[in-house]
């Protein structure tokens, strides 16, 4: 609302009432497929239930202690911070080295510019199965380079290790999203006023000097922005892993959202896979919150 | 839907043109939504089938057999969707859940379908298949796949026996013989590592494949009773009894003599990187179902001539018997929701017919479980044989067990398979579960 614009009581009852009948549809379409199944999910959590059968049995925070102590998913758990040191560490510097470059003017640059955003117009299932053939022990790309370089004790199935398998797939997400910060960070360079490095390179900052003490303050809030959209994805993650390793082998690669799916619907409970996405959801919750908080506190100090 | 150059499209734009904005499309959409729902009440009456064969020979022999039904069946449309085998079972699952099923659905029996028997999602076939004796045109066996209780609950159309293929041309070449015993196999298997050859052909990310070995070793080493009696708890008897224990460390020895291509845990065999290292001469064999030479056939023909076959070998000194295989079949079910039992049922029996199991095992080699259908193929009246004198039809244990139970089997298998676990690890974790959820 515009604060210290006098309004008549009426007008405001009724420019309030407006406002509300424009944000219904949208409320309903959230309250229908947002707000509404994660509130069935509390309710679910608190169920031995099958899924299919049409009653369950209440047990109340039963599946919640069968969770605290189900190794699986606090594997799962470990698991998606490992995504989200991995994403953070890759994909940001990475998409910001890349838009740098960008801005820069090269010869081509529509060219790169396309050929970068590529990965992220494919959709995952075909990035899950090309990547399962880069993978391809006897058969793959990057095993192939490895014995063309000589590095024969590189080589091994990434998929099919547990100490690589997690690794292999968060090189593909990195894959998969630097396209999308390259483009936010090169839409926030381009919105710095020349003026200002201008100013900058007449007071002697230039090169990596300019970097530091310009460019990189103003992008602050889109580098934010960035690491809370990479963080929440990292910790609701799911589909690359499914496709690319299924949370396998023997679980090194399973992540919160795989094991909320496989015991809901492989395993037949629905009650206790609601537990697990209610806990998901809760964990989700918290670190972002606190990122949220961190973040604005540094603003205001 | 309403096409876009339509009268009725044109329309709707006029009106969101005149109203304001939001009201316009409020009023679009709730057309959108009448309109859909009025359309589909005025259609005749359709049934939907879902199955996960997605060959294109054996699609199409579904697919006559369907036009069968529908030339008898005028007023009945039917939709057929096809799905992966893996994703097919998630999707059913969301469907049952939902309360909304196919009417007519593929099925492999076991826990998985019992599952929703017991949830009352599934129509008894019984009364059906007395009338006109049509339980007696299936292979008996196949039919107890889904037999709970007194009723049964699926009719199948087709079998699968478990066994090693394997590459005659490599065998040739090198003068091997296919081993009759563990040992002979592990001898073959140094062999061909010598050779630079991959022994055994498996992509165990999906890991159904790889349990077909502990399921075969169990058996093999213990006898068709240990599972038998650990699954209905019998004293003395349990998941963690030596003969899984064993079965285990016989894994682990072929996976130490280097039998599996590198990285195996992480192959996706649904994309076909097992037939790939198959078919390009890499690996010489394949422990697979006797769906496998049809797909071989429509995948790589060149290859599938070269396809040739042995039981899995016998242990030394197991006290299982040789002639116990592990099979399953491919059944349909109708669901109980459906809004159309007589129609769906009739489908189930199209489906299941003996001209459709005619068409179907000529087509695409795969064993009939319907009674006295000619099979020409040399190979699968060889694997037919084999099915018809085993001592034992041992179920793929992830569909007899229920399916948290089954779930583990094949989680822990894996990782005997990644020597992640040892053998006996994995037995007292199926063991633990199995008390939890079969009772002690």
């Amino acid at each position: 609302m515009v604060r210290g614009v006098p309004v008549p009581r009426g007008a405001a009852t009724k420019r309030m009432w407006t406002a509300y009948a424009f944000l219904l549809p949208a409320m309903v379409v959230y309250g229908t497929f947002v707000a509404g199944p994660i509130l069935l999910s509390v309710y679910y959590s608190l169920f031995d239930w099958s899924g299919v059968s049409r009653t369950g049995t209440f047990v109340g925070s039963g599946n919640f202690g069968r969770l605290l102590q189900d190794s699986v998913f606090w594997r799962a758990v470990g698991n998606n911070l490992r995504l989200v040191a991995g994403s953070l560490v890759t994909q940001l510097p990475v998409a910001l080295g890349l838009a740098l470059l960008l801005t820069r003017g090269l010869r081509g640059m529509r060219f790169f510019r396309t050929a970068y955003f590529v990965p992220h117009m494919m959709p995952t299932v075909a990035i899950g199965i090309l990547w399962i053939f880069i993978y391809d022990p006897s058969m793959g790309v990057v095993n192939d380079l490895l014995a063309r370089l000589g590095l024969h004790g590189w080589m091994r199935g990434w998929l099919g290790d547990e100490r690589t398998a997690l690794w292999a797939v968060i090189a593909t997400i990195a894959w998969q999203f630097i396209p999308f910060y390259m483009i936010l960070f090169q839409a926030a360079l381009v919105g710095i006023p020349q003026e200002l490095h201008e100013a900058a390179a007449i007071d002697g900052a230039t090169g990596s000097k300019a970097f530091w003490y310009v460019t990189l303050p103003l992008l602050v809030g889109t580098i934010r922005t960035a690491v809370v959209l990479s963080l929440v994805g990292s910790l609701k993650y799911f589909d690359l892993i499914y496709i690319m390793t299924g949370g396998g082998p023997n679980h090194a690669s399973e992540l919160m959202a795989t094991h909320m799916f496989k015991t809901a619907f492989n395993q037949f409970q629905m009650g206790y896979g609601s537990s697990v996405a209610v806990a998901s959801f809760l964990i989700a919750f918290v670190v972002s919150a606190l990122l949220l908080y961190v973040t604005q506190f540094r603003r205001e100090a | 839907m309403v096409h876009p150059e339509s009268e009725l499209w044109e329309g709707r734009l006029e009106r969101v043109r005149i109203s304001r904005v939001t009201a316009g499309l409020t009023v679009a959409f709730l057309v959108l939504v009448l309109g859909l729902a009025a359309g589909s009440a005025q259609a005749q009456k359709t049934i939907e089938l879902w199955h996960i064969f997605t060959n294109e020979n054996e699609q199409a022999v579904l697919d006559e057999a369907v036009e069968r039904f529908r030339a008898v069946y005028p007023d009945v449309d039917v939709k057929v969707t096809v799905t992966d085998n893996d994703t097919y079972k998630t999707k059913l699952q969301v469907a049952m859940a939902a309360g909304s099923p196919p009417d007519v659905f593929h099925s492999w029996g076991g826990g998985w379908l019992e599952e929703y028997v017991d949830a009352g999602m599934v129509l008894p076939l019984t009364g059906a298949l007395e009338r006109d004796r049509w339980g007696e045109t299936f292979v008996p066996a196949s039919l107890g796949l889904a037999k709970y209780g007194e009723d049964y609950y699926a009719v199948p159309l087709t079998l699968a026996v478990v066994v090693f293929f394997y590459n005659q041309a490599i065998f040739e070449e090198h003068g091997w013989e296919t081993p009759e015993t563990w040992s002979e196999l592990l001898t073959l298997v140094d062999a061909m590592r010598n050779e630079g050859i991959i022994p055994i052909s498996i992509a165990n990310k999906t890991k159904w494949p790889g349990a077909f070995y502990l399921i075969y070793l169990a058996h093999r080493v213990g006898g068709a009773e240990v599972f038998e009696k650990a699954y209905n708890r019998e004293p003395g008897y349990g998941f963690d009894h030596p003969a899984f224990v064993e079965a285990g460390e016989r894994i682990q020895e072929l996976v130490r003599a280097g039998a599996f291509p590198v990285g195996f845990n992480g192959l996706d065999h649904d994309v076909g990187q097992a037939s790939a290292l198959m078919y390009s001469g890499r690996a010489a064999m394949h422990l697979m179902g006797s769906w496998f030479p049809g797909q071989a056939r429509e995948e790589d023909p060149e290859f599938a001539r070269r396809l040739g076959w042995f039981p899995f070998p016998r242990l030394e000194d197991g006290k299982g018997d040789p002639t116990e295989v592990v099979a399953g079949g491919d059944l349909f079910s109708v669901a109980s929701t459906t809004d159309y039992p007589e129609e769906a049922v009739a489908l189930a029996r199209y489906l299941t017919a003996y001209e459709t199991a005619v068409d179907w095992t000529r087509a695409t080699g795969r064993l009939p479980a319907v009674v006295n259908v000619p099979v020409e193929d040399p190979m699968t009246a060889e694997l037919m044989k084999l099915l018809e004198e085993a001592a034992h039809l041992q179920l793929y244990y992830d569909q007899f067990l229920p399916p948290e139970l089954g779930e583990l089997h094949k989680d822990t298998t894996q990782a005997i398979f990644g020597l992640s676990m040892t053998p006996l690890e994995a037995a007292q974790a199926m063991e633990r579960k199995a008390q939890e959820l079969l009772g002690r």
